[in-house]
């Protein structure tokens, strides 16, 4: 584990490189509460003008295909709802977050994006094919979940072979040899900025957890435990997809506790017809993301 | 002297791509499970690059996926296309990149999901059906690469995310 003063060091890095608008954080808070009121969020959304000019250019993109235009922040907030919304908000914070170059994981610009969206989309897939209660929470999760590598970034430089020579030393994943090496792992890092920003126990669980399902705490709820799962299944996918990987490459194995926890049976032909699929999901994934280009 | 600059095509997968332009530059950007089969004819300065997800189309859904996605549909389409462009085969510099694979510690079960070997495997034995020898491959490990070929003089280039590139 990293000290407390080198844990202090990563995340004022990540403060100062996420951009991320506080206003969003805020709305987020907001449409965590369901008796939130429609016209109070519209008016705190307003408060941030690059936000609201976002919001608008995505709902008004062909991903949503509204017959009119949408025109204001309220009329969005009345035709999406909130599960929507918050997907949507959770987008843009993302894309101002991870849409820029991770040198430290061999990432160029763009790429740890393109890797979170094909995750998101990936998970929100495999949700909606088990019909899980709640598909835009599970895009959401995966969309997060490697956040800590913008914060190990800088200590990453220079380190990538010995992390690697680690891990196969030690017959571990990535992110654990990272931990050994430099102290502090990327999944550990998002889940300290995960707490930092007030996000629910859900989302902080898929970031700690997302390469290791099995290790989740024995008192984690059934709802969380088969987010954690999809998100897990939807990153082995985007791996061997090469969506936007890095230098942890695919050193990170599949844990075969997702098919206790979401049902499934541990069936090669199964997985495999998933993830053909899933590889058809390439336009989807470009729309989104032009959707996004400001 | 006017330097012309290089055209560079990427190829993602699930398509392949055939030329006699020798101002360009064939690219496949991180090459994970999937696997790349690079052909070039010194001969005719033929080349192309198919770029393949999954070896077996009887395993999708639908049970019989006609998508240039898999390499039992692309890769005799892909040669196919070559031989009525004038490939000889005989001259044919046949390349197979790719076919990575998630860490397997030999867990339990540990075969779901070897995509990038089955591949690997599949690539190979339908090229030599088809009357091509392969001349080199680099597939396996944990790790996506990236892979070039220059038109002008038939190199193969490949990367690991990170790391310089290399001849093949």
């Amino acid at each position: 584990m990293a000290s407390p003063e080198k844990l202090q060091d990563m995340m004022e890095n990540l403060e100062k490189l996420s951009g991320i608008p506080s206003v969003a954080l805020q709305v987020n808070q907001l449409l965590e509460n369901p008796d939130t009121d429609a016209q109070d969020l519209a008016k705190i959304i307003m408060l941030d003008a690059s936000l609201t000019a976002q919001i608008l250019k995505i709902c008004n993109s062909a991903e949503y295909g509204f017959s009119r235009k949408i025109g204001t922040i309220s009329e969005a907030v009345s035709i999406l709802g909130y599960k929507t919304l918050k997907r949507v908000i959770f987008t843009i914070i993302s894309h101002s977050a991870l849409n820029r170059p991770v040198e430290g994981y061999g990432l160029e610009k763009g790429a740890l994006w393109q890797n979170a969206l094909t995750c998101a989309v990936y998970a929100q897939h495999i949700a909606e094919n088990l019909k899980f209660r709640d598909s835009e929470m599970v895009f959401v999760a995966a969309l997060l979940r490697d956040i800590g590598k913008i914060a190990m970034e800088s200590y990453l430089s220079g380190q990538a072979q010995s992390i690697e020579q680690e891990a196969f030393q030690q017959k571990c994943a990535f992110n654990e040899a990272e931990e050994h090496v430099l102290g502090l792992s990327h999944t550990e890092a998002g889940s300290h900025l995960a707490t930092q920003w007030n996000l629910p126990s859900h989302l902080i669980n898929v970031i700690l957890y997302h390469h290791h399902p099995s290790k989740l705490p024995p008192n984690t709820s059934v709802e969380d435990q088969q987010v954690v799962a999809m998100v897990h299944l939807a990153d082995c996918f985007t791996m061997m997809a090469g969506e936007g990987v890095g230098v942890d490459g695919l050193m990170y194995p599949l844990d075969h506790a997702v098919f206790q926890f979401l049902n499934l049976p541990p069936d090669s032909q199964q997985m495999e017809a998933l993830y053909a699929d899933l590889l058809d999901l390439k336009g989807k994934i470009q729309a989104m993301s032009q959707a996004l280009s400001f | 002297m006017v330097t012309q600059s290089l055209k560079e095509t990427v190829v993602a997968a699930g398509e392949f791509y055939i030329t006699t332009n020798t101002k360009e530059m064939i690219k496949a950007l991180r090459v994970a499970t999937s696997i790349v089969v690079v052909v070039f004819d010194p001969q005719t300065g033929l080349g192309g690059l198919a770029h393949m997800a999954l070896p077996d189309s009887r395993m999708s859904n639908s049970g019989g996926d006609s998508g240039f996605k898999y390499v039992d549909i692309a890769l005799p389409q892909f040669v196919n296309d070559l031989v009525s462009k004038n490939l000889v085969k005989a001259a044919a510099q046949v390349k197979i990149i790719g076919g990575s694979q998630l860490f397997n510690f030999g867990g339990g079960g540990g075969n779901i999901l070897n995509i990038g070997t089955r591949n690997a495997i599949t690539a190979r034995t339908l090229l030599t059906r088809e009357g091509l020898q392969v001349e080199k491959t680099e597939t396996g490990g944990n790790k996506p690469r990236t892979v070039l070929l220059d038109m002008q003089t038939g190199y193969v280039q490949v990367y690991h995310p990170g790391e310089n590139p290399r001849y093949l």
